[in-house]
């Protein structure tokens, strides 16, 4: 397995994409978040639960960039076949797709514990006001800011797996939760059926990077644990098929 | 040693592969041949687990694929050199690949300059010809120095020297005892390696076994015969029973169906001057295509000269086709399947266009 994570790191990082996504991912949240506490910062209201909100709303493009990454990762596979060079020299697949994942995955989540990190504190410094881990939800927020990350990373592996095009998955990964859960959030609101939009995915998931998760939210855990519920089964079926799928 | 057996594959309903089975010796070049479509790639595709054969299995030295840990160790494919990320060097495909059996890092230095790619490694392989890519999916195949090397036509877009060079390298390795199976549409270039061959049509198999063995089943034998005296020996072995004659240059004919000592007393009893008497034999070309007939997928329609449509060629001058010769019985069809004649020219004694 080893020799597998090494091989898919070498390939992560030996192109010009994964570097220039990566640092587009890492540097939007912190230019925000550095820009509005300077700017904002000496607002008396802006503790650390305002600065905690910035950052994660800014690094949840962060995780959907990370996911694309993903996504390119194994699609790119694909569009170019090199998934059989790979498949041909790690005749058990399982190493291989379970290796690119823990590639992936390890970076996402260093790339935005970082990223946090950085943000929160340079933003503290920035801001006049008095920011802190304890004030509310902005820990939990943050801690959320990299599972999500880490979600958004393994759902682009995933779409990737299944839909096997690059722009295709791309699409998937970003317009669903972007359009097509709002559309069908507002056809739900207008059905009067509101209860039902915690059960969409997307908005389960964001459950856990919110400070103050409503009341008629599935709550940060319970929305975690319904968004990687989403996710899990969706990386089962694509690993089922490309692992039972002609390369 | 590889051995297949009973290998099936389906594509929805079009069988790619039916129930193949052959071996592939170990010290021995074997070529891989068959028409286009005629399940070739797949085949090899399927032996290395990358498609799912619905039935059959393939070993290598008596172990499954699937059973290697490390297999670039064992078995060194290459099936297209386009399964490269463009944007990525040559020497970071190598690296990925080696990287993932456990290779050091000091044998990609070691088959870069084996390959001679050693100069460009650092560039990416979207500025590679399609020379240079054969040659660094070459580098891959030798990077675990394997017992087995299989390689899907790897002579594509090399210049001779190139060709030259992998058909040296390939004979060495099997020289060296390794296993070596190579599918190529350069027929001439496997004449020249090979020493056996596996001929399959419509994913089944056809023939097996050495090349000198296919073309002597396969080929047109006959006599070459030159002679300052073309239409008067040509009446002789008429008589003595040639089945047919066809015209060679100006002063030769293609004896079939006479021995060559038959046409060459038939010369001594007769007192007609030979300049030349030589046995000939068809190529793997001719062999093949004789082969896999009735196994072709796709079939050329017409003639090349109905390709373009330009002016009528200008009628043959001095240097043109020699006239007939004098008329005689027409001669019997040669031998083989229908639908693909052998026409070299028009038989002495036919009637003219």
């Amino acid at each position: 397995m080893i020799d597998a994570i090494r091989s898919e790191w070498i390939k992560v990082t030996t192109v010009t994409s994964t570097w220039v996504l990566v640092l587009v991912g890492g540097a939007f949240p912190l230019v925000i978040s550095l820009l509005t506490a300077a700017l904002d910062g000496d607002n008396e209201f802006y503790d650390g639960s305002e600065l905690a909100s910035v950052i994660a709303g800014t690094a949840v493009v962060s995780s959907m960039i990370f996911g694309v990454v993903a996504t390119l990762g194994i699609t790119s596979e694909f569009s170019h076949l090199t998934i059989r060079p790979t498949f041909a020299g790690l005749p058990d697949r399982w190493r291989a797709l379970l290796a690119k994942p823990v590639v992936h995955v390890a970076m996402s989540a260093s790339m935005t514990v970082v990223i946090v990190v950085v943000a929160w504190v340079l933003g503290s410094a920035l801001a006049t006001g008095d920011q802190s881990l304890d004030d509310d939800g902005a820990l939990p927020a943050l801690i959320g800011v990299v599972a999500l990350a880490v979600g958004l990373t393994l759902l682009g592996y995933a779409l990737g797996m299944l839909v096997r095009n690059t722009a295709a998955a791309i699409c998937i990964l970003l317009l669903w939760p972007l359009v097509a859960e709002g559309l069908i959030a507002g056809l739900l609101g207008a059905a009067g059926a509101e209860g039902l939009q915690r059960w969409l995915p997307y908005v389960a998931g964001i459950g856990m990077v919110v400070t103050e998760p409503g009341s008629d939210s599935l709550g940060r855990v319970g929305g975690g644990i319904y968004f990687f519920a989403w996710v899990i089964a969706l990386l089962a079926i694509g690993l089922w098929a490309t692992h039972r799928r002609d390369a | 040693m590889i051995e297949i057996r009973n290998l099936t594959k389906r594509f929805g309903t079009v069988v790619a592969v039916d129930d193949l089975s052959f071996d592939v010796q170990p010290g021995r070049v074997t070529g891989f041949l068959g028409p286009n479509g005629s399940g070739k790639s797949t085949t090899m595709r399927c032996m290395l687990s990358l498609d799912r054969a619905e039935r059959g299995v393939t070993t290598f030295d008596g172990r499954r694929f699937e059973s290697f840990r490390r297999p670039l160790h064992e078995i060194g494919a290459l099936l297209d050199a386009g399964y490269v990320h463009p944007g990525r060097s040559g020497r970071n495909h190598l690296r990925w690949l080696a990287a993932s059996n456990g290779i050091a890092v000091s044998r990609i230095d070691e088959v870069l300059a084996l390959v001679g790619l050693t100069d460009v490694a650092g560039r990416k392989v979207r500025g590679y010809s399609l020379g240079m890519k054969q040659r660094l999916g070459l580098a891959g195949v030798l990077l675990g120095d394997p017992h087995t090397v299989i390689l899907d036509e790897p002579a594509n877009g090399l210049d001779p020297e190139g060709i030259r060079w992998i058909r040296d390298v390939l004979v060495h390795l099997a020289r060296t005892g390794k296993t070596v199976l190579v599918s190529s549409h350069l027929l001439a270039e496997i004449s020249l390696m090979a020493d056996d061959l596996i001929v399959i049509g419509r994913g089944r198999l056809i023939e097996s076994g050495p090349v000198d063995q296919f073309i002597d089943r396969h080929a047109t034998r006959w006599v070459r015969v030159r002679t300052p005296q073309p239409a008067r020996f040509a009446e002789h072995l008429r008589q003595i029973g040639a089945r047919s004659l066809d015209p060679a240059g100006s002063d030769g004919i293609d004896v079939h169906g006479l021995t060559i000592e038959q046409v060459g007393e038939a010369a001594a009893r007769n007192g007609v001057v030979l300049h030349e008497l030589s046995p000939q034999t068809a190529s793997l070309e001719e062999a093949f295509l004789k082969a896999t007939a009735f196994s072709q997928e796709y079939v050329s329609g017409g003639d090349p000269a109905t390709i373009t449509s330009g002016p009528p060629p200008p009628p043959a001058g001095p240097s043109g086709p020699p006239p007939p010769l004098p008329a005689g019985p027409p001669p019997p069809p040669p031998p083989g399947p229908p639908g693909r004649p052998r026409t070299p020219g028009l038989p002495y004694g036919a009637p003219g266009p």
